[in-house]
Parts: structure tokens; C-alpha cells; sequence
């Protein structure tokens, strides 16, 4: 009997360590490809999460100055930043502008961004942000565009603001958010990534209070199709694209499909052919390492940007690779946003630089 | 003196025995259950019409391109030699002159003596079993039939690599001769049951065992071999001693089952690759229709202590080709090949 019992055991664990192993990418490698010649844009050094696209504006605007997990907050160094690059002149060079009347500047860490047209034609900005001490806010803020800076207009905290990572704005004054995880340090996020039982998930504000549409899972990267019916989220864990059909006046999503990616998918983008772009992570286990010591040049991790074309019933999706680093060129890719009808390629990363490439490959074949 | 024999025995003993059971746990993990091909392309791409897929290849150091391929109709398990010219994409059959009344060429596996004005051409003749060789000028689509060697370790022969005018490097994939299901475990498995040999003339030396070998380039600059090992997932560089002898020199990981390895002008090597192995045993199993292909350059550094520097120039999910086993660039098109296929592609 207790023979049978060690071997049930033994079997287990087997099992579990194997299955592990395969969740960290042990055996996984990259090879190096570029669609063209990519150059590092002067601007952001401590990372470029997120991207938005501004279509109407041709800028994009750019979150820097990650801090996600920190235990230490004194480790925290750096300054968080919001940036802006012109898409229309190959200038390399983006511009961190002005945030005025910030509640909190010092604890102003931004992470997931995404952007509403009002109709007035400015831009408001939807920005997840968390302080040193890894607290969590919601910061909504217009950009004023003949005086280059941002005006905050509004900071939201909530309950169910979990961990936030990535946000959809759906209007003037409502957005989904994506919980990644529900650990809040370091040990209990190893915790939660090991056990598989994950407290991640998707809430909608809708201008006055929050609501769950997801529980108990990951949810990273989420970004609505260009007709806003369409919702991809990101289960960056289990290497996996969840897509939903998205009511914004009942409030309700319906999952269509999930289609696996076997490689960690970060944020999205929707280029204008209404293809889903991600920033992703290969190789896990590289990439723990990496975002765990962020500030250590000699550890970094592998980048892979991929195009999702859906077919109409949206339940498969061919993937081609665009790019891919072993790390040395760009470490940690989070998002890749592409603009110029598809001819060049904006490559943000966790919390390193920022790549411009020119597409001179094929992608449709 | 028996405590010292008994601690050398325990140390053998505790070493060996993680290893292997490294190298059996992990066997799982060499399945790539975790990984997937993502599509790419290095430029546009095309079927090469009438023409069907690459044997075996060789290039000249003029530049000319000789391939082996299959059967015009895809039916018969005739064989033919075309020479290809990369600056229209056209292909035309070479004319053999001079040979015995009785004797005709099924080709197989074939390489180029580097003599730049009166090139030898190595063939294996799927036939008799012989290699056979031949002389051109390069300036034309026909070939001098000069001798043939004859030896029955020939048969078999996967890949060739011609070291003079006068011999050859081969490897033979495996010991089990032709039984299916033992050849699948021999890719699967890192089991050393391939054979590296060289050939002089009509005598033939063993030289190494080697896993599964499915590709060989004799370098005379560098005075090596490379060979490529599916079931390692590797690349073996080993240095000419004094004779015929080989010492292994180094063994680079692709992550990735190589297939093929052809030699560029500049030193580097185009190399396909099976980079999801499950796929392409249920793919050889009949229970999917294609398994993915990839097509790597990779540059080999002279300097041991360094890295392998790889580049992804071609990969595929399996739709537009499957199971891509050859590769080859001819000015600025890179041609990836399997069984019945030619896939052109523009760099």
C-alpha cells in the first residue's frame, strides 16, 4: 500500500516537473531575423511597454519607465515617461513630454496605454500605472497637441484593479483593463505561476463603476478589432489567444476561439487591414530571467513579433514570424505596432529601447 | 588500494547513471512538444514549374549548380541530373558522353571535386551501386563519362563530399538498412548507428560513428568535415589529422533536426531543418499531411570558444512546403526542396 502510494507520488511529480519544464521553455532557441533594416530610436532606455497608434495624428505615443513586481522600491531608479514619435519623419528620436498637475509625479510608473478620439477631435489617453511600492491607478489624461503635453484629467483606483496590465478605451470615459495575475510580489507571483492557479482577469469600467467579464485566469495584452465587436486577450501564460465577441451596450463578451501561440504573446496591435500584431516572448524561462534583474545588462531574453491573420470565422489564425532576436539586438519584446500601410514597424520592449524597422519582406504568401 | 578502487568505482558509477537519466528524461523534451513554426519568408516565393523536387546538390567554384532530382512525371523512381541557371530560374538535363555501352546512371548523391578549370563530378549511382565520375568543362550541360568505383560499402550512401579528384567523404544513415520503424527510432533517438567514411579510389575506411548523419561538407580551407546529425539536433565539426583520420572537434546545438548542409561561397552553410520532431514523425507515419520546414544560414566561427551565429532565411508551417530536405542559393535565389518540389525564392 504505501509502495502504491510512492509511485502515484513519484508519477506526479514526474509529471509536474516535466510539464514545468516544458512551461519554462527549457530546449526552445530563436534564430535571427529582421524584416528590414531596424535602427534603435534615441528616447526611451528604460523600457516601451505599450505603444498607441494615433491613425488621425500619425504619432504614436509610447510608455516608458516599467515597474512591475518590485519588492524594493528604492531599486526603482528610473523615471517613468511618456512618449511621442512622429511617424511621418524617419527621425529616431522620440520626445518625452510634460504630464501637468500628475497626483503623484514620484510614483508615476505607466505600463498598458491606449488612446480615444473625442469628438472634438483631441486625444485622451488611458494609461495603467503603477507607483514604486507597486501600487495601481488608472490615469486618464488629454492630450493637448499646440502645447505638446498632457493635462491629467482624472486618477481611478479600484478593488478590482488587481494588477493591471494592458487597457482598451471603449469611450470618453470607459475602458477594459486586464489583470495579469492576482500576486502582488515576487515570491507569491512564483507562487501563482507554478501552481497554475491564476487570479488574473478582465473588468470593464463604464465612466461610473467596474465589473468583472473574466476571473481566474491571465489576461496580458487585450485590444478590440477595428469595427470594436472583436476582443484578443492575451493568456500570456498558457502561451494562448483568447478571442471574444464584444457587446459594449450589454456589457457581455462571448468566447469564440483560443488559439495557441506555444510562445508568450504580450500586448497588441490592430494594423489597418484589421491583422493582430503582438510583441512576445519565446523563451520563458530567458524571459524570467530577464524582467526578474531588469537593470542587468548581461541578462536578456529573447524577441518575436508575430501577425495574426484571422480567418472570417475568426477561429484559426496564420501566424508569421516578422522578427525575431535572440535578445542581443532587442531584449523582451512587449509590442509591435506597424504603420506606413504596413511598411515600417515599431518594435517596444519590456525595459529596454525602442526599434523602427522597414518591412521589405513579404507577409502575405 | 581497495577503498581507492572501491570511491572510483562509486564516482563512475554516480556519474554515469544522472546522464543517462538526463538523457532519458529529456528525450521527452527532444519530441519539441513546446514548440511550433511561425511563417516567414525572406522575399517572394515560387513553385519552379515542371521541375520536380532536389535529390542531392553541388556547386562548382565557377558557380555552377548540378542537382539531382526525381522523376519528371513524380511516378517512376527514375532519376535525373540538371544543371540550373539562376539568372532566368530555368533548369536543363545534363548530356552524359563517353560512357559504357551497358552502363546507365540512376543518380543519388552527388558532389564536385574544387578543381576550378576541369572539375570532377562524384555521383552515386542508385544502379549498380558505384560511384561514378565525370569531367566538364563548366561551359556547357554535358558531362564526360571518366570511370566508375565499385565497392559494396557504397550502397547506401546519403551524402558525399568530394576531398580530390580522386576521393570522397561519405555518410550512411543507418545500420538497419531499409526497416522503416528502426530508421524512425534512429532519428529520434541519439543513437550513434550512422557512419562517417572516406573512400579512395575503389577502397572505402571507416572513420566515425556518428547519430544519424544527413549531411556532409569536406571545407579544404579549413581542413574539416561537417556533418550534420538529426537526432542531436547538431553540427559536428571535426579536423583532418594525418591519412584519412578525423579527431572530433566540436559539436554546435541548432535546436533544430538538420535534414541537409550546403556550403556557400563566403564559408557559411545553408542548412534545413525539421524544427518540430513530432511533426515530422507523424508525418512519416502518414498521420498528418506536412510537417513544417526551415532553412537557417549559419556561420560556423573558426574560433571554437565562440558561438554558432545563425540566421532564419526561410520557415513554414508545412503548407506552401513540406518537410524541406535540401537547400542551395544560386546568385540571388534560394531554392528550398523536398521530395517533389522546388520552392524559389528571391534574397
Amino acid at each position: 500500500m504505501l509502495k502504491i502510494v510512492l509511485v502515484v507520488l513519484l508519477a506526479f511529480l514526474v509529471q509536474y516537473v516535466f510539464k514545468t519544464l516544458l512551461m519554462f521553455d527549457i530546449h526552445k532557441q530563436t534564430y535571427n531575423h529582421r524584416p528590414g533594416q531596424c535602427r534603435k530610436i534615441e528616447g526611451p532606455v528604460h523600457g516601451s511597454e505599450d505603444i498607441t497608434i494615433v491613425d488621425e495624428k500619425n504619432i504614436a505615443f509610447i510608455t516608458s519607465g516599467l515597474v512591475y513586481l518590485n519588492d524594493d522600491p528604492s531599486r526603482a531608479t528610473w523615471k517613468g515617461h511618456i512618449f511621442v514619435y512622429d511617424l511621418t519623419k524617419r527621425t529616431y528620436k522620440a520626445e518625452s513630454i510634460p504630464i501637468l498637475n500628475l497626483e503623484d509625479e514620484e510614483g508615476f510608473h505607466p505600463h498598458g496605454i491606449s488612446h480615444w478620439v473625442k469628438k472634438d477631435g483631441s486625444i485622451r489617453l488611458f494609461i495603467v500605472v503603477h507607483s514604486k511600492d507597486f501600487k495601481h491607478s488608472i490615469v486618464i489624461l488629454d492630450f493637448d497637441e499646440s502645447k505638446r503635453q498632457l493635462n491629467h484629467v482624472k486618477t481611478l483606483k479600484d478593488e478590482k484593479f488587481v494588477r493591471p496590465n494592458d487597457i482598451v478605451a471603449t469611450g470618453d470615459n470607459s475602458f477594459l483593463v486586464s489583470n495579469d495575475g492576482g500576486a502582488q510580489t515576487v515570491l507569491a507571483n512564483a507562487i501563482e505561476m507554478l501552481t497554475g492557479f491564476f487570479k488574473g482577469g478582465l473588468v470593464y469600467y463604464d465612466g461610473k463603476k467596474t465589473q468583472y467579464l473574466l476571473e481566474n485566469t491571465v489576461a496580458n495584452g487585450i485590444i478590440l478589432s477595428r469595427d470594436r465587436k472583436t476582443l484578443f486577450v492575451s493568456h500570456i501564460n498558457q502561451e494562448t489567444i483568447g478571442v471574444f465577441a464584444w457587446n459594449q451596450e450589454k456589457v457581455s463578451i462571448r468566447k469564440i476561439s483560443e488559439i495557441e501561440t506555444l510562445t508568450g504573446c504580450d500586448n497588441f496591435f490592430i494594423d489597418q487591414e484589421n491583422n493582430l500584431w503582438s510583441g512576445c516572448h519565446p523563451v520563458l524561462k530567458d524571459a524570467v530571467g530577464h524582467l526578474g534583474d531588469a537593470t542587468n545588462p548581461s541578462l536578456f531574453s529573447q524577441s518575436q513579433v508575430l501577425r495574426f491573420k484571422f480567418s472570417s470565422d475568426l477561429k484559426t489564425a496564420e501566424m508569421v514570424e516578422v522578427f525575431s532576436d535572440d535578445g542581443k539586438f532587442t531584449s523582451a519584446s512587449a509590442i509591435a505596432a506597424t504603420f506606413d500601410n504596413g511598411k515600417q514597424l515599431l518594435i517596444g520592449t519590456v525595459f529596454r529601447d525602442l526599434t523602427h524597422c522597414d518591412i521589405d519582406v513579404p507577409l502575405d504568401f | 588500494m581497495t577503498i581507492l578502487r572501491i570511491w572510483d568505482e562509486a564516482v563512475a558509477c554516480c556519474l554515469a547513471e544522472p546522464l543517462q537519466k538526463s538523457e532519458t528524461f529529456m528525450s521527452g523534451l527532444h519530441l519539441d512538444i513546446n514548440k511550433r513554426s511561425y511563417n516567414h519568408v525572406p522575399g517572394e516565393c515560387g513553385v519552379i514549374p515542371n521541375l520536380p523536387g532536389i535529390i542531392s546538390l553541388t556547386t562548382s567554384t565557377s558557380g555552377r549548380l548540378y542537382m539531382t532530382t526525381n522523376s519528371k512525371d513524380g511516378l517512376s523512381d527514375n532519376t535525373h541530373v540538371f544543371t540550373f541557371y539562376s539568372d532566368n530560374r530555368t533548369a536543363r538535363e545534363i548530356e552524359i558522353r563517353g560512357a559504357p555501352t551497358k552502363w546507365k546512371l540512376k543518380p543519388g548523391a552527388i558532389s564536385v571535386a574544387s578543381e576550378p578549370n576541369n572539375p570532377k563530378i562524384f555521383v552515386v549511382n542508385r544502379r549498380t551501386g558505384s560511384v561514378d565520375i565525370f569531367e566538364t568543362n563548366n561551359q556547357n550541360d554535358m558531362w564526360n563519362y571518366h570511370k566508375s568505383f565499385k565497392n559494396e560499402k557504397f550502397e547506401g550512401i546519403l551524402d558525399l563530399s568530394a576531398s580530390s579528384p580522386n576521393s570522397f567523404y561519405y555518410i550512411k544513415s543507418s545500420i538497419f538498412g531499409d526497416i522503416f520503424a528502426l530508421n524512425l527510432f534512429e532519428r529520434t533517438f541519439s543513437i550513434s548507428t550512422g557512419e562517417i567514411c572516406f573512400a579512395s579510389g575503389k577502397l572505402s575506411n571507416h572513420v566515425k560513428y556518428i547519430s544519424s548523419p544527413t549531411g556532409i561538407v569536406f571545407d579544404s580551407l579549413r581542413k574539416s568535415i561537417f556533418v550534420t546529425s538529426f537526432a542531436r539536433n547538431s553540427i559536428f565539426v571535426m579536423k583532418l589529422e594525418k591519412n584519412i583520420r578525423i579527431a572530433f572537434s566540436k559539436e554546435y546545438d541548432l535546436g533544430c533536426s538538420p535534414t541537409s548542409i550546403w556550403k556557400d561561397f563566403d564559408g557559411s552553410f545553408l542548412i534545413t531543418c525539421h524544427p518540430v520532431r513530432f511533426r515530422y514523425l507523424l508525418h512519416a507515419m502518414d498521420a498528418m499531411s506536412s510537417s513544417p520546414s526551415m532553412v537557417l544560414r549559419v556561420v560556423v566561427p573558426t574560433d571554437e570558444s565562440k558561438e554558432l551565429i545563425i540566421t532564419q532565411l526561410y520557415s513554414n508551417d508545412g503548407a506552401t512546403i513540406s518537410q524541406a530536405n535540401m537547400t542551395v542559393r544560386a546568385g540571388r535565389s534560394l531554392l528550398i526542396s523536398n521530395g517533389n518540389k522546388i520552392l524559389n525564392c528571391h534574397l
